[in-house]
C-alpha cells in the first residue's frame, strides 16, 4: 500500500489529501454535495487521483486507508434528519430530559444570551413525551436491585413504541453504570421483539454518573446511529466497487478515528468529526517540529475554533454541550465561537462598538465581497486598513470593493461615533483582536494551562491576518502559520495523520486512597475492553497505547478534576501519588493555598483511552531552502497593522516567492493564495523548512502579576 | 378614537383625552388609567378556579379566606386580570 | 422575643452613602485612585475591550468558585455571588448568579471603608462578612469574602465572591430555624473581619468562623474557593491596569456606571408616566402562627426615573424577614431581570434612577435582632415579586418596551434540609436543591419554560438526582414535571415538578426543616387576564409500606400508593423524617399571560399532548374540546362561547 487519504467534508468544499511512502503530499478539492455528502467525498478522491496523475482505480487500490471527517452525525442533529426514536428510563425519572438539570435553558450561550434571562429558552425537546416509557425498576447507588424490572410492562411499553413507528430505542436507566443487568435485559427483550431496531444502552456509551448527560448521549447516540450507518455502508460499499481495499476510518470529536462499521455504535462521538482535524494537524506538525504545547486557531468566515496540544497530546474534555443539551462523551476540547472574518461590527444605543456575534455569513458576506452585505464586518475592516489586497484575495479567486467597505464601515461606525473611517477600521480590528485574545485565554487558562507555555499554531482564512496580534496579547512563545504544500486543507491533512482511538470509562466513587487492588480492577478491566475495541475495527497497528485517568475531586465537590494514573499494578503508594497528582492539577488550576486536604479526597469515574497508532504517518515535505538571506519585497503599500503604531509605509511579500531560511521584519504583509499573514512591527516572521512562517516578537519579556501570591 | 392612541396594557387603549376602550372588542372602558380595572365586572369564586392544582384548603396553614377573582371586559367579557388572592 | 439592641445601630445599613460621604469618613492613610472626570484619553475601543474583560473577569470568577466549592447548593445551583465594584463599592459588574446577593455588596463595602478605613485597609486584606443589616449576605448563610485592590499603593477597586454555605449554626440544621423569635436563636451575623491579611488566611478567624458550623469542612472548603475566586478577580483587574493603565480601566468603570445608568433611563423614557401596585405573601411567619403577611410595593414612574414604596407592607415577624440589604439586593435583582438584558450589569449606576420608601421595622426592612435566616426566600423574594410584578405591569402599557413583559414565575423557595447518619454512620446534612426546576412566567408572545428555574439567579442549575442519592442517604421514587402547574394563559406559565425521597440504607430518623410559602396564597401571579401558576405543596407520608410496594414489583406514582398516612405540612416546621416515611414536595410554576380562551386551540392540543395541561383544564379554562387527542373545532368554538356567556352570568358589577 502506498497512499494514506484524508478527506474533509465542509460546508462549502470536500477536502481531500493523499500522502505516499516518498514524503509527497497531493490535495485536491471539490465542491460539498448536500444531502448526501457521499457524492463529494467521491468527487474529491477523482479531483485527487486526477491531479495526481493516476486513475481513481489505481488510487484507491493502493490506499492503505481512508480517514474522514464526516458532518453527517451533526447535520443529522441540526437539521432534524434523526431516526425516530423511543427511549425507556426508569420509572418516576421520564421527565429528566426534559428537566435538563434547568441548565438547558442557557448551556452554552454566550456571556450576552445569559444577560438576557427572561428571554433565554430551552431548545426544542429531543423526542415527544409519548415515546418516552417508564420502564419499573429500580438500581441504587450501591448497584442493588431494589425493584425488579418489571418485563411485562416492558414488553407492552416497546409493542407501543414499535406501534408508534420507532426504528431506534436508547435505554438509560439510573444507576446503570453500577449494575447493567436490567439495560442488559432491555436489550434482550427488545431483540427479542424486534431485532432489526436499533438498540443503544446507556451503559456501554456512557457508563458515568449523572443521569441526565448520561440519557442525553444514549438518545441522541440512537437518533443518529441509524443515520450515519446509512451514510457509511454505501459510501464504503462505493468505495470499494472503485477499488478501495484499506478500511475506511471516521474521525471522532476524540481527535482519533474508528472504522466505519464500528462507528454507528458510537456514533455521537462522531459529532466533532471535522472540528478536530485542526487540532490533529497541529499535533502532527507540532511533532515534526518539536513543538509540545500548541494551541491551534482556526478563524474561518463565521467561526473561530479554539483547541489545545499539551505535552504532544490533544486536551480533551469529558463531556460537551450541542444544542443547549449537555453530551458526557470525552472529545477534544475545542472552543468555538461565531467570531469569523465575517463578523459584523455594530453600535448599540449608547454608541458602544460591538464585533459579533452576528455574522454576515458566507451570504451576504462581507459588504466588500459586493454579494449585497451592507454592513460593516472584520474583513471589511482589514480591507480598509490596508492588510487585504482587493485584488489578491484567495490568490486572486475574489475581487474586493474597497469603497462598499469604507461606505459600510463609515455608514454605521464612523459617522456616528465621528471617528474618520479609518480609525473606525482601526477599533474593529483591534476588537476584534481582544475578543479573540479573550476567548483563547478564556479556554487555556481554564483548562490549567499558561498561555506562555504555548505555541501559536493559526491556520483558516483569517487567522493569519488576527495571530500576531493575539500571539503577542497571550505572549505565547511564538505563532506559526502552517503554509506548506497542505495550507488550505490543513484539517484533511490532519485526519491523513490521525490514529485510532477508543476510550472506556466507568464510575465507582471511593475515597482515596483506597484499595489499590480494587482500582486496578477497574483499571485492568477498562483497558481489557479498549484493547478489545482496538481488535473489533479490523485494522493493524504499529503500536497499541494505552492511558488512564480518573476524575478526582475533594469530597463533597461536584466537579472532578481528571487526573492520570500510572500504569501496572497498583500499589499503596501509586495511590498515594494519585492524591498528590490531583493536588498539584488542582492548585495549578484555582492557585496554591485553595485546596483543602482535611475534606478528603475521592476519585469518581476511571477512564481508559486506548490509541492504536496506525503503521504510516505523512510528514510534510521540506520546502526549498532560500538562496539569499533576504527575501524580495513584491511591494509596498500603506497599511495599519496596530493601532499603537498608526498608518506605516509595510513591505508586501510574496509568500510563492519566500523560501525556506527567509527572514523578514515587520511591519510587513505576507500574501499567500489562501490567506494573508500580517507581520507588526518589532515582529520578526521566519520561513521555516516546512515552509511555515513563524512569527516572533523581538523585545517581549513575560510580566507575571505582582504580589498574587497566596 | 383618536389617531394618538396609546397602549395602557394589553388589553386596553387609550386615546390623548383620557377616554379608555377594550382592544379586543373597542368597547369603551370606565376610570383611569391607573384605576380602570377596580370599574371591570368581577367575579369572584372557590381559589380551585384558579387552576386544578391550587391548593383548595387555606385553613390548612392560615386563617384567612384564600378565593380566586376574574374581572372582565364588560362588552366581549375578555378576561382583564385574574389573580388568587386573600378575599 | 425581638427587643431593641442599643448599640446594634453602628451595624445597620439602611441606604448607600454618597461619595462625598464615604470621602469625608475616610482617614488620610488610605488613598483612593479616583475618577478624574477630565480625563479624555479613553477611545471606544479600548473601552470595549476592558468592559468585555470585566465581564469575563466575573464569569471566571463564578466559574473558579463553583469549580471549587464542596456545596451542592454552590456547585450544582450557583446560589453564588461575584462582583466587581469601583473604589468606594459601586458595583460595575455582577456576575450571572443570585442576582439580589450579589448587588448587596455596595452596603457592605460603604461599611468596610467607614468602619475599618481607620484601623487600615492594606493591599493583601480579605474580609468575610455574612451580617445582612451590613450587606453581602441576604441571611446568615451568605458568606461575602471581600478584597480591596490596590494599585500603586492606592485603593483602586474591589472584588468579592458570595455564595450559600450548608450549615452555619443556630438552633437547626442547615441554620434555618422555623421556631426562631429572634436572630440570637439563629447563625451568628459576622461583620466584616480580616479573614486575610497579607495574603494568608488567619487561622485565629477562621477558626472563630467555622466553630459554629455543623459542617466545618465544607465551609472551610468553601472559604478557599471564594478566597481562589477574589483571586482570579484580582490578577485580572490588576492585568488590565498593567496593560492599558489605572486610568483607562477607571474611566472604563465610570462609563459602565454611566451606561447603565443611560441606558436604563432611556428604557424608561419609552414608558408612560403612571403608578402600578404589587404584593406578595407569607403564609405564616413561623412554626404556629396562622397569619398572612404582605410585601406591598408601589412604582411611581415619572420621566426617567423610578420611585419603589413599600408602605403597607407587613410589619416585622417570625422569621421570614428581611434587612434593607434584602430589599436592596432584591429591587435591583427585579431591575436587571425585566429591564437589564441590553443594559450592563453595573448596578452602582442604575441606583442612580432609583429612590425608595421604607419603613423600618417591616418585613422587608427588619430591625436588629428580627430573625432573618430565612430572609433570602422569603420577605426578600417576596421584594422581587413585587419588583418584577410592578416593571411587568409598567411594560405591559408600554409599546417601546412591550416584549420586555412577563408573568411571574416561581415566586417562592421550596425548603427541605436533611440532617442524620448514613448507612455508614457517618453524620451528613444536606438540602435539597431540586426546587431550583420551578416553571417560568409567561411573555406578550411566548409561553414560560417548563422547569426552566429561579430567573433572579440566571445560571441556576439542579443536580441530577444519582448525585443526590450519592450525596445522602435518600432514594427518589420520582422527579417528573406536574401537569397543569403552569398558569393558563393566552401564554402559559411553564410548567414546574415535583419529587417524592424516601430514606435508604439507613434506619437512623432524619432531622428534617421544611419551610416554603405559597401553599394557601399564589406568589406566581399572572398577567394581563393570565392565571397564576400551582400552589407550592409538601406533604409526609407516615409509615409507608414502600418495603411491600417495591417487594411486589411497583413503584409508586401517587401518594395513594404508599400506605402510611398522609399529612400536610405547614410553612414552616421543623420534624423528623422517619426510616418508613415519605418526602414529597411540589414547587411552583409559572403565571400565565393573557386570557387563556384566546390561546391558539393547536397549542392547547400540543400542551395535552405533551402532558402539560390536562383535558379537562383544557375544557374548562381553556375552552379547547378534544376528541381522541385531537381539537374538536366546533365544539371548542361552542365551548368558548358558552365560558364567555358564564362569565357575563355570573360577574358583578363593580362595587
Amino acid at each position: 500500500m502506498v497512499y494514506v487519504l484524508g478527506i474533509d467534508v465542509g460546508g462549502t468544499f470536500t477536502d481531500a489529501v493523499a500522502a505516499d511512502l516518498d514524503g509527497n503530499l497531493y490535495s485536491a478539492k471539490a465542491p460539498s454535495t448536500p444531502p448526501d455528502f457521499g457524492q463529494g467525498v467521491l468527487d474529491s478522491i477523482d479531483a485527487l487521483s486526477a491531479s495526481m496523475g493516476v486513475s481513481t482505480a489505481e488510487l484507491l487500490g493502493q490506499t492503505s486507508y481512508i480517514a474522514h471527517g464526516t458532518t453527517s452525525t451533526l447535520n443529522a442533529l441540526v437539521t432534524g434528519a434523526v431516526a425516530t426514536t423511543g427511549f425507556i428510563t426508569t420509572k418516576g425519572h421520564r421527565d429528566a430530559i426534559f428537566i435538563m438539570n434547568i441548565e438547558g435553558r442557557y448551556a452554552g450561550k454566550g456571556a450576552e444570551e445569559i444577560q438576557a434571562v427572561k428571554r433565554t429558552r430551552k431548545p426544542k425537546a429531543l423526542v415527544p413525551k409519548r415515546q418516552v416509557k417508564e420502564a419499573v425498576e429500580r438500581i441504587d447507588l450501591n448497584g442493588s436491585v431494589v425493584v425488579t424490572l418489571d418485563e411485562e410492562a416492558l414488553r407492552a411499553d416497546v409493542r407501543d413504541l414499535l406501534e408508534q413507528g420507532v426504528t431506534s430505542i436508547a435505554v438509560s436507566l439510573l444507576w446503570s453504570f453500577r449494575n447493567p443487568s436490567h439495560e442488559h435485559r432491555v436489550r434482550e427483550i427488545i431483540e427479542e421483539m424486534a431485532p432489526e431496531v436499533f438498540v443503544v444502552l446507556s451503559s456501554d456509551i456512557s457508563p458515568r454518573i449523572r443521569e441526565y448527560p448520561r440519557s442525553v448521549t444514549t438518545l441522541l447516540n440512537a437518533q443518529v446511529g441509524p443515520m450515519l450507518r446509512d451514510y457509511l455502508a454505501p459510501l464504503q460499499a462505493e468505495l470499494e466497487n472503485r477499488g478501495l481495499e484499506g478500511p475506511l476510518l471516521i474521525m471522532q470529536g476524540s481527535g482519533g478515528t474508528i472504522a466505519a462499521a464500528e462507528a454507528p455504535k458510537v456514533a455521537i462521538t462522531t459529532i466533532g468529526s471535522v472540528l478536530t482535524g485542526g487540532v490533529a494537524g497541529a499535533r502532527k506538525l507540532g511533532s515534526q517540529l518539536g513543538h509540545e504545547n500548541i494551541i491551534s486557531t482556526d478563524i474561518g468566515g463565521t467561526t473561530f475554533l479554539v483547541g489545545m496540544v499539551v505535552d504532544g497530546e490533544p486536551v480533551m474534555e469529558s463531556s460537551t454541550v450541542l444544542d443547549q443539551y449537555r453530551i458526557s462523551t470525552p472529545m477534544a476540547k475545542v472552543a468555538t465561537i461565531g467570531s469569523g472574518g465575517g463578523a459584523i461590527a455594530s453600535l448599540d444605543a449608547n454608541n458602544n462598538l460591538h464585533v459579533g456575534p452576528r455574522s454576515a455569513g458566507a451570504k451576504p458576506g462581507p459588504a466588500c465581497f459586493g454579494m449585497g452585505g451592507e454592513e460593516p464586518t472584520v474583513t471589511d475592516a482589514n480591507l480598509v486598513l490596508g492588510i487585504l489586497n482587493p485584488d489578491y484575495f484567495l490568490g486572486g479567486a475574489k475581487t474586493l470593493d474597497v469603497e462598499k467597505a469604507r461606505a459600510a464601515i463609515a455608514t454605521h461606525i464612523g459617522d456616528p461615533l465621528g471617528l474618520s473611517v479609518e480609525d473606525a477600521a482601526a477599533a474593529i480590528f483591534e476588537i476584534q483582536n481582544a475578543q479573540t485574545a479573550d476567548l483563547v485565554r478564556t479556554e487555556v487558562v481554564g483548562a490549567g494551562f499558561d498561555p506562555r507555555d504555548f505555541m501559536i499554531y493559526a491556520f483558516g482564512g483569517s487567522g493569519p491576518i488576527h495571530c500576531a496580534a493575539y500571539g503577542r496579547d497571550l505572549r505565547s512563545q511564538g505563532i506559526l502559520v502552517p503554509l506548506g504544500p497542505t495550507s488550505s486543507t490543513f484539517s484533511a491533512y490532519g485526519l491523513a495523520n490521525a490514529d485510532v482511538l477508543v476510550t472506556a470509562e466507568r464510575s465507582d466513587p471511593m475515597a482515596l486512597p483506597a484499595d489499590p487492588a480494587r482500582l486496578t480492577k477497574h483499571l485492568q478491566e477498562l483497558e481489557a475492553e479498549v484493547r478489545e475495541q482496538l481488535e473489533a475495527q479490523g485494522l493493524t497497528y504499529k503500536e497499541i497505547r494505552t492511558s488512564r485517568e480518573a476524575d478526582v475531586r475533594y469530597t463533597a465537590q461536584i466537579w472532578e478534576v481528571p487526573t492520570p494514573i500510572p500504569d501496572g499494578e497498583l500499589t499503596e503508594e501509586s495511590v498515594r501519588g494519585i492524591v498528590d497528582a490531583f493536588e498539584d492539577r488542582y492548585s495549578t488550576l484555582y492557585g496554591s493555598g485553595t485546596g483543602f486536604a482535611d475534606a478528603g479526597v475521592q476519585a469518581i469515574t476511571y477512564r481508559v483511552y486506548g490509541v492504536g497508532v496506525l503503521p504510516y504517518k505523512p510528514d510534510l515535505p521540506q520546502a526549498a531552502e532560500a538562496q539569499s538571506h533576504s527575501p524580495e519585497v513584491k511591494t509596498h503599500r500603506r497599511a495599519m497593522l496596530d493601532a499603537r503604531a498608526g498608518w506605516q509605509q509595510v513591505a508586501v511579500y510574496a509568500y510563492t516567492a519566500l523560501a525556506a531560511g527567509h527572514v523578514l521584519e515587520g511591519p510587513a504583509i505576507i500574501e499567500a493564495p489562501s490567506t494573508t499573514v500580517v507581520v507588526p512591527g518589532g515582529a520578526t516572521a521566519t520561513v521555516d523548512r516546512l515552509g511555515n512562517v513563524v512569527i516572533t516578537y523581538r523585545e517581549e519579556k513575560n510580566h507575571g502579576v505582582p504580589g498574587s501570591g497566596l | 378614537m383618536s389617531t394618538q392612541a396609546r397602549s395602557i396594557s394589553s388589553n386596553a387603549r387609550q386615546d390623548d383625552a383620557g377616554a379608555l376602550w377594550c382592544t379586543h372588542c373597542q368597547g369603551a372602558l370606565e376610570g383611569t388609567a391607573d384605576d380602570y380595572l377596580e370599574h371591570l365586572p368581577a367575579y369572584v369564586g372557590a381559589a380551585t378556579e384558579g387552576g386544578p392544582r391550587i391548593y383548595a384548603d387555606a385553613s390548612a396553614w392560615i386563617d384567612s379566606k384564600v378565593v380566586f377573582r376574574q374581572s372582565y371586559c364588560p362588552h366581549c367579557w375578555t378576561a382583564f386580570h385574574s389573580e388568587v388572592v386573600p378575599a | 422575643m425581638a427587643f431593641p439592641v442599643p448599640g446594634s445601630e453602628v451595624f445597620t445599613q439602611r441606604g448607600l452613602a454618597s461619595r462625598e460621604a464615604v470621602l469625608a469618613a475616610l482617614p488620610d492613610s488610605l488613598e483612593l485612585h479616583q475618577h478624574d472626570p477630565s480625563f479624555d484619553e479613553l477611545d471606544a475601543l479600548t473601552a470595549e475591550v476592558v468592559r468585555h474583560r470585566l465581564w469575563a473577569t466575573t464569569e471566571r470568577m463564578g466559574q473558579a468558585l463553583n469549580r471549587m466549592s464542596g456545596s451542592l447548593v454552590v456547585t450544582d445551583c450557583n446560589d453564588i455571588g461575584v462582583v466587581i465594584t469601583n473604589e468606594i463599592g459601586d458595583v460595575v459588574q455582577v456576575g450571572p448568579y443570585s442576582l439580589s446577593l450579589a448587588t448587596s455588596i455596595d452596603l457592605a463595602i460603604r461599611w468596610i471603608l467607614e468602619h475599618r478605613g481607620p484601623s487600615g485597609i492594606r493591599d493583601g486584606d480579605m474580609f468575610l462578612c455574612n451580617d445582612p443589616w451590613i450587606g453581602g449576605a441576604i441571611h446568615q448563610n451568605d458568606v461575602a469574602v471581600i478584597a480591596p485592590i490596590f494599585h500603586d499603593g492606592k485603593l483602586f477597586a474591589w472584588t468579592a465572591s458570595m455564595a450559600h454555605q450548608i450549615d452555619l449554626g443556630g438552633a437547626s440544621p442547615g441554620s434555618w430555624t422555623p421556631r426562631a423569635e429572634d436572630v440570637f436563636m439563629e447563625s451568628l451575623p459576622t461583620p466584616p473581619v480580616r479573614i486575610v491579611r497579607n495574603f494568608e488566611i488567619q487561622d485565629d478567624v477562621e477558626d472563630v468562623y467555622l466553630r459554629r458550623s455543623r459542617m466545618p469542612k465544607v465551609v472551610a472548603l468553601d472559604l478557599r474557593a471564594k478566597i481562589g475566586a477574589n483571586r482570579v478577580g484580582r490578577e485580572r483587574v490588576l492585568e488590565l491596569v498593567e496593560r492599558y493603565g489605572a486610568d483607562t480601566v477607571k474611566a472604563t468603570m465610570a462609563r459602565q456606571l454611566d451606561d447603565a445608568e443611560a441606558k436604563l433611563r432611556a428604557k424608561l423614557a419609552l414608558a408612560p408616566d403612571g403608578t402600578w401596585t404589587a404584593s406578595s405573601f407569607q403564609e405564616q411567619s413561623h412554626t404556629g402562627d396562622r397569619n398572612l403577611h404582605e410585601v406591598r410595593c408601589t412604582l411611581t414612574k415619572t420621566g426617567t426615573e423610578m420611585h419603589f414604596d413599600f408602605t403597607g407592607t407587613s410589619p416585622e415577624a417570625g422569621m421570614i424577614n428581611c434587612t434593607y440589604a434584602g430589599l436592596h439586593g432584591a429591587l435591583v435583582a427585579g431591575i436587571i431581570m425585566n429591564l437589564g438584558h441590553d443594559i450592563p450589569w453595573a448596578t452602582g449606576g442604575m441606583w442612580r434612577a432609583i429612590t425608595v420608601t421604607s419603613e423600618p421595622g417591616t418585613l422587608n426592612n427588619a430591625d436588629f435582632p428580627a430573625a432573618v435566616g430565612k430572609a433570602s426566600v422569603a420577605a426578600s423574594f417576596c421584594t422581587i415579586n413585587v419588583v418584577e410584578e410592578c416593571l411587568s405591569k409598567m411594560t405591559d402599557g408600554s409599546e417601546g418596551l412591550h416584549d420586555h413583559t412577563t408573568a411571574k414565575g416561581c415566586g417562592t423557595w421550596d425548603l427541605c434540609v436533611l440532617a442524620g447518619l448514613d448507612g455508614a454512620g457517618q453524620p451528613f446534612a444536606t438540602m435539597l436543591t431540586d426546587a431550583m426546576g420551578a416553571g417560568c412566567g409567561a411573555g406578550v408572545d411566548r409561553d414560560g419554560t417548563d422547569s426552566g428555574g429561579i430567573l433572579s439567579i440566571p445560571m441556576g442549575r439542579m443536580p441530577d438526582v444519582e448525585m443526590m442519592e450519592f450525596s445522602a442517604p435518600i432514594l427518589y421514587l420520582w422527579r417528573r414535571e406536574e401537569t397543569d402547574t403552569g398558569g393558563a394563559g393566552r401564554y402559559r406559565g411553564g410548567v414546574t415538578a415535583s419529587l417524592a425521597i424516601i430514606p435508604h440504607n439507613t434506619e437512623v430518623p432524619m432531622g428534617q426543616v421544611v419551610s416554603g410559602s405559597g401553599k394557601a396564597v399564589s406568589q406566581n401571579t399572572g398577567l394581563a387576564g393570565g392565571y397564576p401558576g400551582n400552589t407550592q405543596l409538601d406533604i409526609a407520608v407516615r409509615e409507608g409500606e414502600l418495603a411491600r410496594v417495591f417487594a411486589e414489583g411497583r413503584i409508586p406514582a401517587a401518594v395513594e400508593e404508599m400506605g402510611g398516612t398522609t399529612e400536610i405540612l405547614s410553612c414552616e416546621e421543623e420534624t423528623v423524617l422517619g426510616p418508613r416515611d415519605v418526602h414529597v414536595m411540589l414547587w411552583q410554576g409559572g403565571g400565565g399571560y393573557g386570557d387563556p380562551v384566546s390561546r391558539d386551540p393547536g397549542l392547547v392540543v400540543h400542551d395535552v399532548a405533551e402532558l402539560r395541561v390536562s383535558p379537562q383544564a383544557a375544557h374548562d379554562i381553556y375552552g379547547v374540546v378534544l376528541v381522541d387527542g385531537e381539537l374538536d373545532e366546533a365544539g371548542t368554538t361552542a365551548r368558548r362561547e358558552q365560558i364567555k356567556n358564564e362569565r357575563r352570568e355570573k360577574a358583578v358589577a363593580a362595587r
